[in-house]
């Protein structure tokens, strides 16, 4: 207590100076003039006593430094000398300080950025109560396509779940969920929305209440016929109703029909799939599936009881998943002697990313980490190469009595001094970072979503886990505590070397030497640094190398159609007011009514566009031939088609033909298949003629085929083509469409007239996703596109900053041996010789480091295997080409100290 | 043996910072408010010969003191109409004060018995 009001006070004192001198001032003459007045009495002349008076006082100067060191915090103002100290040098040598931060700055901004994006989608808790209870409950069943015995999470169908609520005794509470998107309509435009379909205790477990009105009761999401209400989203409660608290009880036209508004969810709440902005009960939108034991498409959430650990809970439901299946045998892939389904609970923590995007955020920290690493290399090596240049003032220092520590201090503040700068320079980088990322990227989770590696399960739920971790990206606590923590690294590393190597000189040595540059030990302490900086600089180089070219193999890659000039868009008629017939002559009604505006050549419409995943499968049988091998049946992706969907997207006819006006509802089905499917049902005859039946489309008696055409990737650029069946729109009707249009002009233009089109047909239909196929490639690509660029502009500093850090070494060997290069000049040797010698001390660094980059990259290159594509990641034409780019540079930066050293004049060397 | 405080400061500067200033607590405690010259005057006339303190480094001392709390001091008239810094004892000086003296007789009662110990008491 007492040591603490002293520093406390101390510290004060520290700040203001002046007052306590004034007083101790005071405080003496007081004394003297009474000790004056005292000796004066016993008899003194008056000169006598006040001379007494002051021998006896003692050193005034010397109590008024005590009293000065015990008044203020000494340490703390030799800090702040230190500190006034190293700024003069950074305004005497403002280019050397503009670049020490610039570089810091630039390797803080980009790591902190980077841990801003890891810590919002893979740390930090989910932004619901007591999340840590809250889990996801998937059933579990076999997966026919990826072989016998191999289980695969799946979704809920309503029956299943009643069945699981009454058998489960974990939870507290649970709820199904599914995601979707609906048109509304009514007070406003015509839009698409995406809307959770939910039970009653959804909102609940999630901790969320409504802002105003209620949630769904029991009734209104279990039981069938409850009378149609919905709940808001904030943004959508403030865009269509202006935020009006008197929305309760207005109708929404959802789907065409139409909906009470019972309560709106608080702003910031989008559901776990991340992007809903309705929320509606099952029971009303879907009465149908309370019945239906095999229509899988619900998520269940639930509260973990806060008695029983997440293991107890896995056990428990796995338990409950044997008795759903005992209840409802039948399923997907089910075979007597099959595996039984069970089910599986999930922590909310550990679905909310895929595998692969956990390896593809990974990858890019760790190349992010390697840039801070070479830049604080970098920065150490600049900071070694100044206190070298300062050995003679230093030296002088220590001679007339300063101590090692003090000096060891001077390049701590040194170097804290231009950390912190550039922490707070990188911070303001970071947060620019975010706020462009945000403004630029359509979703902040385009990165996190984009169609990813073929044949890597998914984690159900992961997409919207991931979107609510995107929306979460910000700078906060943790976020700043991760920068002092990299600052502190970097202060160490930009400071420890310079700081040893100068307090431990011996000054007497320096001065008689009065060598102005490096002794051998700093010099190769330097050349040592530089080998890690090429090290680094290598596994970022090939690391970008594999993944400009994956960039380059995936954007030659024929996706199987002409993109050019085709506009895309998606139409879906609901289907309250549109009956298959309707809907039908809808479709040719909108063909015909584009057909007829100038400058399109041809329209096409389809269920599902190239690369944009998510297409519907289904099972495939042959009614005419002999059962097949193999275990359970094959799985095709099937697509309606019009006549001039093939054309308008430029897949090519490979036999046979395609469909006609002609194959409509009443005549003999037929369907088209494409290559895949051919080589995969009918390896060594033509397809043309055989009969197939499909699970979907009313297409189970067998239809036709008349056709082979050329494979489409419609999953990803990066999956391989998958058999595919097409199926002629006009004999099985499907609600949702896209259109395609391929016009001679530019199809950006298109959108306005074909809105006006539509608008003709039906005011109220919603139209969505209008984009360029040309668009939706480049999305489709852009998470390798991003990574490529990423990870070279990071080679690309990180090659920079490893030719100055080789120059600068070389630059300073050079000129430290010039005396000696005389020497060898004087005694004949020519300027080639001394060239070589130079580039081979230069090129013995870059191999060390080569080598060993490469070795570290072999290792390493293995972590990133999920973001290439075509290339393997021991790819030797990239090892080799960054060995010779590497190579280069290296000794391009060597070449003109090298150039230096051999224009040396001998007796300009020898003279001085 | 007189004791300079000043040759020892560099040596031994806490040991004599501590025994000046429970001189200086003690001082207080018998004379109430005091200004440093009162201080140094009767901590020279009762130590006699024996110390011969430079005044001047009792003002560290006073210093230390007042930052730890144990003593006060305000601005008053002295003898000779100047104006000097009167120091006075605070509740957490005579504490200290207390305490510290009970320590030193309890040192210096131990000492003893330690001197007064002759070779064949032990046997």
């Amino acid at each position: 207590m007492k040591a603490l009001r002293r520093f406390l006070l101390r510290f004060a004192g520290s700040i203001t100076r002046h007052g306590g001198e004034v007083r101790l001032k005071e405080e003496i003459d007081a004394h003297l003039a009474l000790q004056t007045a005292e000796n004066i009495r016993v008899g003194m002349a008056p000169e006598e006593a006040r001379r007494q008076a002051v021998l006896k006082f003692g050193a005034i100067q010397v109590v008024k430094e005590d009293y000065r060191d015990g008044r203020s915090l000494p340490a703390f103002e030799h800090l702040f000398q230190d500190i006034r100290y190293a700024l003069r040098g950074f305004r005497k040598n403002p280019g050397f300080a503009f670049a020490a931060v610039l570089t810091l700055a630039l390797g803080i901004g980009a790591n902190t950025a980077m841990f801003a994006v890891v810590h919002a989608v893979l740390l930090k808790p989910l932004p619901f109560s007591e999340a840590d209870r809250l889990m996801l409950v998937h059933l579990l069943g076999p997966d026919p396509d990826a072989g016998p015995g191999v289980m695969r999470e799946r979704t809920w169908s309503y029956p299943k779940y009643r069945t699981f609520l009454d058998v489960q005794t974990a939870f507290d509470s649970t709820a199904l969920f599914s995601s979707r998107e609906l048109s509304i309509a009514g007070d406003g435009n015509a839009e698409r929305v995406r809307a959770e379909v939910i039970t009653d205790r959804y909102p609940g477990i999630l901790g969320i209440t409504p802002i105003v009105g209620r949630g769904f009761t029991g009734q209104e999401s279990h039981l069938p016929g409850a009378s149609p209400v919905v709940l808001l989203g904030h943004a959508l409660w403030t865009r269509r109703f202006g935020a009006d608290p008197a929305v309760l009880g207005r109708e929404l036209q959802i789907n065409a029909r139409s909906y009470a508004v019972i309560g709106v969810l608080p702003a910031g709440f989008r559901g776990l799939s991340g992007d809903a902005e309705l929320w509606i009960p099952l029971s009303v939108i879907s009465p149908a599936q309370l019945g239906e034991e095999y229509s899988h498409n619900g998520y269940v959430i639930a509260r973990r009881k806060p008695e029983i650990s997440e293991q107890a809970a896995v056990a428990a439901v796995h338990v409950a998943g044997t008795y759903v299946h005992l209840a409802h045998p039948r399923g997907d892939g089910f075979s007597a002697n099959g595996p039984a389904w069970t089910a599986q609970g999930v922590s909310l923590s550990a679905s909310r990313v895929d595998v692969d995007i956990k390896q593809v955020s990974f990858a890019l920290s760790g190349a992010v980490g390697l840039l801070f690493l070479i830049t604080c290399v970098n920065l150490t090596n600049l900071h070694f190469a100044k206190a070298l240049g300062r050995k003679k003032e230093i030296a002088i220092r220590m001679a007339i009595g300063s101590n090692r520590w003090r000096v060891a201090r001077h390049f701590l503040i040194e170097g804290a001094l231009v950390s912190v700068i550039g922490a707070f320079a990188g911070l303001a980088l970071a947060v620019g970072l975010l706020e462009a990322g945000s403004i630029l990227l359509p979703r902040p989770d385009v990165l996190f979503q984009a169609p990813l590696a073929p044949g890597v399960p998914r984690l159900l739920g992961a997409a919207g886990l991931t979107r609510i971790g995107a929306a979460m990206i910000e700078v906060d606590g943790i976020v700043l505590l991760f920068v002092c923590a990299i600052t502190a690294f970097a202060i160490f590393a930009v400071s420890v070397g310079p700081a040893l190597h100068a307090s431990s000189m011996h000054p007497i040595e320096v001065i008689k030497k009065a060598v102005s540059c490096g002794t051998g030990h700093a010099v190769r302490m330097r050349a040592v640094l530089v080998t890690c900086q090429i090290v680094l600089a290598t596994v970022l180089l090939i690391g970008a190398g594999l993944l400009l070219k994956s960039a380059a193999r995936l954007h030659a890659t024929f996706i199987g159609v002409d993109a050019g000039g085709v506009l895309t868009m998606r139409v879906s008629l609901p289907g309250r007011s549109y009956s298959s017939e309707r809907g039908t002559a809808f479709y040719a009604q909108l063909v015909q009514r584009v057909m007829s505006l100038p400058g399109i050549e041809s329209v096409g419409l389809g269920s599902c566009a190239p690369v944009s995943g998510g297409c519907s499968a289904t099972g495939i049988w042959f009614p005419k031939e002999a059962p097949r091998e193999g275990s359970g049946k094959a799985i095709v992706g099937v697509h309606w088609t019009t006549p001039d969907y093939f054309a308008t997207l430029g897949v090519r006819l490979l036999r046979g033909r395609l469909f006609s006006a002609l194959d409509r509802a009443g005549q003999p089905k037929v369907v088209v298949v494409n290559e895949a499917a051919a080589r995969a049902f009918w390896p060594n005859e033509s397809p043309v003629g055989k009969v197939v039946a499909l699970g979907q489309g009313d297409f189970h008696d067998g239809a036709e085929v008349v056709g082979v055409v050329a494979n489409v990737r419609y999953h990803a650029i990066e999956a391989e083509p998958v058999p595919d069946v097409y199926l002629p729109l006009a004999q099985s009707y499907v609600p949702g469409m896209q259109v395609f249009v391929r016009t001679r002009n530019q199809p950006e233009n298109l959108e306005r007239v074909i809105r006006r089109e539509m608008r003709v047909l039906d005011p109220h239909l919603p139209i969505s996703d209008v984009r360029t196929m040309e668009q939706s490639f480049g999305e489709a690509m852009w998470r390798t596109r991003v990574a490529a660029w990423l990870f070279s502009t990071f080679a690309a500093l990180a090659l920079l900053l490893t030719a100055v850090g080789i120059f600068g070494v070389m630059a300073q060997t050079v000129s430290q041996q010039t005396p000696e290069i005389g020497v060898r000049m004087a005694l004949g040797a020519q300027r080639r010789d001394i060239l070589a010698r130079v580039l081979w001390r230069g090129l013995l660094i870059a191999t060390a480091g080569l080598g060993a980059g490469a070795v570290a990259a072999l290792a390493l290159s293995r972590l990133m295997t999920i973001l290439l594509y075509g290339v393997e990641p021991t790819d030797p034409l990239t090892f080799a080409l960054v060995v010779v780019v590497m190579g280069i540079v290296a000794l391009a930066a060597c070449y003109v100290p090298a150039r230096r050293a051999a224009r040396v004049d001998p007796l300009v060397a020898l003279r001085y | 043996m007189p004791i300079s405080l000043l040759e020892t400061h560099m040596a031994k500067k806490d040991v004599h910072q501590g025994t000046l200033a429970l001189m200086v607590l003690k001082t207080l405690d018998v004379l109430g408010t005091l200004h440093g010259y009162g201080i140094a005057r009767r901590i020279e006339q009762i130590s006699g010969d024996l110390l011969t303190v430079n005044q001047g480094t009792l003002y560290p001392v006073l210093l230390k003191l007042e930052q730890e709390g144990a003593i006060g001091s305000e601005w008053g008239t002295s003898e000779n109409n100047r104006r000097a810094r009167f120091y006075s004892l605070t509740r957490a000086g005579r504490k200290q004060l207390h305490a510290e003296t009970k320590d030193w007789e309890q040192t210096t009662a131990l000492i003893e018995r330690f001197f007064a110990l002759k070779a064949e008491d032990l046997k």
